[in-house]
């Protein structure tokens, strides 16, 4: 599966996320010779555990996290941020944790927009809402088709970053992308990227969202 | 399915949810607060019938496993015993129909075996030693 990395806008001094930066990004990629693809979307999600009994000691998870792809839909994944470990199941997973009744979603987070070609490589833009209500960031996404080593990419993608750094700076917007480095070593994950690797850096970037002041 | 309804038919009618999962699983649900209570091995075989629909038959030995993972260590529950399972995937409108086909293919293995619904004991056939021995001599006599 080709690398992919996910960004997002960081808005300079006193600036803030909106609809109107996302339309002023999607302009700049569009003034690239892309060829414009399909939306997209990806559902996140956190949970809290359901307590049946309050006396009871709690020894469970308690940052259970989810994500699921538009892109690769028989597919759910769940992560458990303490315990550095990434779940890949079957979409009808979902079936059975709403049977288990153990835990309840507490938060969504989507990630929405649109999709783009530019030779060998795939763009996304997109914003990231909070229970369909606020805007709490933009997203970036960039695949590189050719590579499925993360370390073998890293140069050539971080170039091409810069270059699109320079091309947003032209429509003199505040803010530039930035990087979140992902903890794939962490989740003892391997240097071949995967749909788990995608699941990591999603749920990464929506905690990182989170921790930010809307 | 439950009440008067689920007494009547033939066979057991319930909801599975098969989902495939990452090798991890055992470790997510420890993580989530479930604890192991036990674990079996089942081995023997498995045959594929098309009787109005399609049916499963598996014929198993069931071990308890003494110390967690040793399947090497594992101790057949009922020693000279095996368990014979008859199952057939329904929609929700049409098991009724799958209820009596498994039904029918239960009648037609009377003579081996008893086939009941779980919970419901029925000890061995009187006829099915010399069932057996009828169905192997046949079958030895075939060119």
């Amino acid at each position: 599966m080709p690398v992919k990395w996910l960004l997002y806008w960081q808005p300079g001094s006193a600036g803030q996320v909106s609809g109107n930066i996302l339309q002023e990004v999607m302009k700049s990629i569009e003034s690239l010779n892309v060829t414009r693809g399909a939306r997209w979307e990806a559902k996140a999600a956190q949970y809290r555990p359901m307590l049946r009994d309050q006396n009871l000691p709690a020894d469970f998870a308690r940052d259970l996290q989810s994500i699921f792809f538009s892109e690769n839909p028989s597919k759910f994944f769940f992560i458990l941020r303490t315990e550095h470990m990434v779940v890949e199941a079957d979409s009808n997973v979902q079936d059975i944790m709403e049977r288990l009744q153990t835990y309840r979603n507490r938060l969504t987070f989507v990630f929405e927009g649109y999709q783009y070609q530019l030779g060998d490589f795939n763009l996304k833009a997109g914003r990231a809402v909070l229970n369909g209500e606020s805007i709490r960031g933009i997203v970036l996404e960039v695949e590189y088709l050719p590579v499925s080593s993360i370390e073998k990419s890293r140069t050539l993608l971080q170039e091409f970053v810069e270059l699109w750094q320079d091309v947003i700076s032209k429509h003199s917007l505040n803010g530039k992308i930035s990087h979140l480095e992902p903890p794939f070593g962490s989740y003892l994950l391997s240097d071949t990227y995967s749909w788990q690797h995608t699941a990591v850096q999603y749920t990464n970037m929506m905690t990182h969202f989170l921790s930010q002041r809307s | 399915m439950r009440g008067a309804g689920a007494e009547q038919m033939p066979a057991l009618v319930r909801s599975v949810l098969n989902c495939r999962i990452s090798n991890n699983a055992l470790r997510f649900f420890h993580s989530l607060g479930y604890k192991l209570d036990h674990e079996l091995l089942q081995t023997g075989f498995k045959f594929q019938f098309h009787k109005v629909v399609p049916i499963t038959v598996s014929v198993t030995s069931v071990c308890k496993i003494p110390k967690l993972h040793m399947i090497e260590e594992a101790v057949p529950i009922t020693p000279g015993l095996q368990l014979v399972e008859v199952s057939a995937s329904t929609s929700g409108d049409n098991y009724t129909e799958v209820a009596a086909a498994v039904s029918g293919l239960a009648e037609q293995l009377a003579p081996l075996l008893h086939l009941s619904k779980p919970g419901v004991l029925t000890g061995v056939v009187p006829t099915a030693s010399a069932a057996a021995s009828s169905l192997t001599s046949r079958a030895t006599k075939v060119p």
